[in-house]
């Protein structure tokens, strides 16, 4: 299981394994759209996460998503 | 707001004989609701206006209006299964209304006009609108906020134009789960701005939030299957006239209505999409 507390690491291989490109130097801070994932690599990113995890995230929680912290911090509360 | 007059006619007016090739002979362009493994769309078509009729509380003394009422088959249907004293029909669409009023049914009117801005005394026993709240609203007026607003003020326009005691029989796709495939999503951004630019698809609770306060809604039936189905149908027929279809309306036309019908048949058997039927009472003061 991965550590329930941070989901950078798993942010980091999944959007590496559908960009096909490094994302090493993320951060929690960093805003998705400035790292250059457009709006269909995100919710890519999002259905193979919840794949991994077992967990389906309400549509309506991924509305307001800015950062990569936005996002792990939606799927960590489904973890909880 | 919601598709315009020309958006409409990119979805509808391709040409009536290319939708004749492959809809029922009724040209019922909205899901239909089949009641056996075995029954033919022709009859489950029928079956969708019964429901829909019934639903509006349809009896032959009663004058009905038909809000969206495409090529007129509910009007049809109304007019000889019902024998409604009269119905009117209203679409955006020129070709939609001449080939209503071509037919020249008894009791039947249509008026090439936007609903939301069609002006009449007339006052109404019963409404029908099968698929038409799907062309109201935006893409982009839905990012800003504003569909329930928008859907309210429809139902507040249904309301205007009926008697007190009036029933409504609904239908609308619904839009669910947002895609994690990229390339259903991209087929769901061609279906929405190719084939039916200006609208998007409202979700269950947007509706259930936008009739408030001006119809109660008694029934709900979810009729997802039926529409992969209905879809799975139009596209099996279309590919038998893959050849007359490619030659008199183009290798464009086949191709983005093959996209289209194989993304609606995905879509629905994936949740990402749905369809409801609403039985709806006006709320009077």
């Amino acid at each position: 299981m991965t550590d329930k507390h941070d989901l950078l690491p798993m942010f980091k291989t999944v959007a590496a394994r559908v960009d096909k490109r490094s994302f090493d130097d993320v951060t929690r801070a960093s805003v998705i759209t400035d790292l250059g994932v457009d709006s269909l690599s995100m919710m890519q990113i999002v259905g193979e996460m919840e794949t991994e995890l077992s967990i389906q995230i309400p549509d309506e929680d991924l509305v307001e998503i800015v950062t990569v912290g936005d996002l792990c911090s939606r799927v960590e509360r489904r973890l909880v | 707001m919601g598709s315009n007059k020309q958006e409409v006619e990119v979805s509808y007016d391709v040409s009536n004989e290319f939708f004749r090739l492959w809809l029922d002979e009724r040209m019922n362009y909205t899901c239909a609701v089949f009641e056996s493994e075995h029954q033919s769309l022709e009859a489950a078509q029928l079956n969708k206006l019964s429901i829909l009729s019934d639903f509006a509380k349809v009896t032959a003394n009663k004058s009905v209006l038909d809000i969206g009422c495409g090529w007129g088959a509910c009007l049809e249907y109304l007019a000889t299964s019902r024998s409604v004293k009269r119905a009117v029909g209203v679409t955006l669409s020129s070709s939609q209304a001449e080939e209503v009023n071509r037919r020249k049914l008894p009791g039947v009117e249509c008026v090439e006009s936007d609903f939301m801005k069609w002006e009449t005394t007339e006052k109404f026993d019963a409404l029908v609108s099968i698929c038409m709240l799907d062309h109201l609203c935006s893409p982009e007026e839905a990012r800003k906020g504003k569909a329930i607003d928008i859907y309210r003020a429809y139902f507040k326009k249904c309301h205007e134009v009926t008697n007190p005691g009036a029933w409504f029989g609904l239908q609308t796709i619904l839009r669910n789960k947002i895609p994690r495939i990229k390339k259903d999503l991209e087929d769901i951004y061609f279906c929405t701005h190719v084939i039916f630019p200006g609208g998007l698809n409202p979700r269950l609770e947007d509706i259930v939030q936008a009739v408030n306060p001006y119809w109660e809604i008694i029934t709900v039936k979810q009729r997802r299957h039926d529409y992969e189905r209905t879809t799975a149908e139009w596209l099996r027929r279309m590919r038998l006239h893959e050849a007359r279809i490619r030659q008199e309306w183009g290798d464009h036309v086949f191709d983005d209505y093959d996209r289209y019908l194989s993304t609606c048949v995905r879509a629905f058997d994936q949740f990402y999409s749905s369809l409801a039927q609403y039985e709806l009472r006006r709320l009077d003061a």
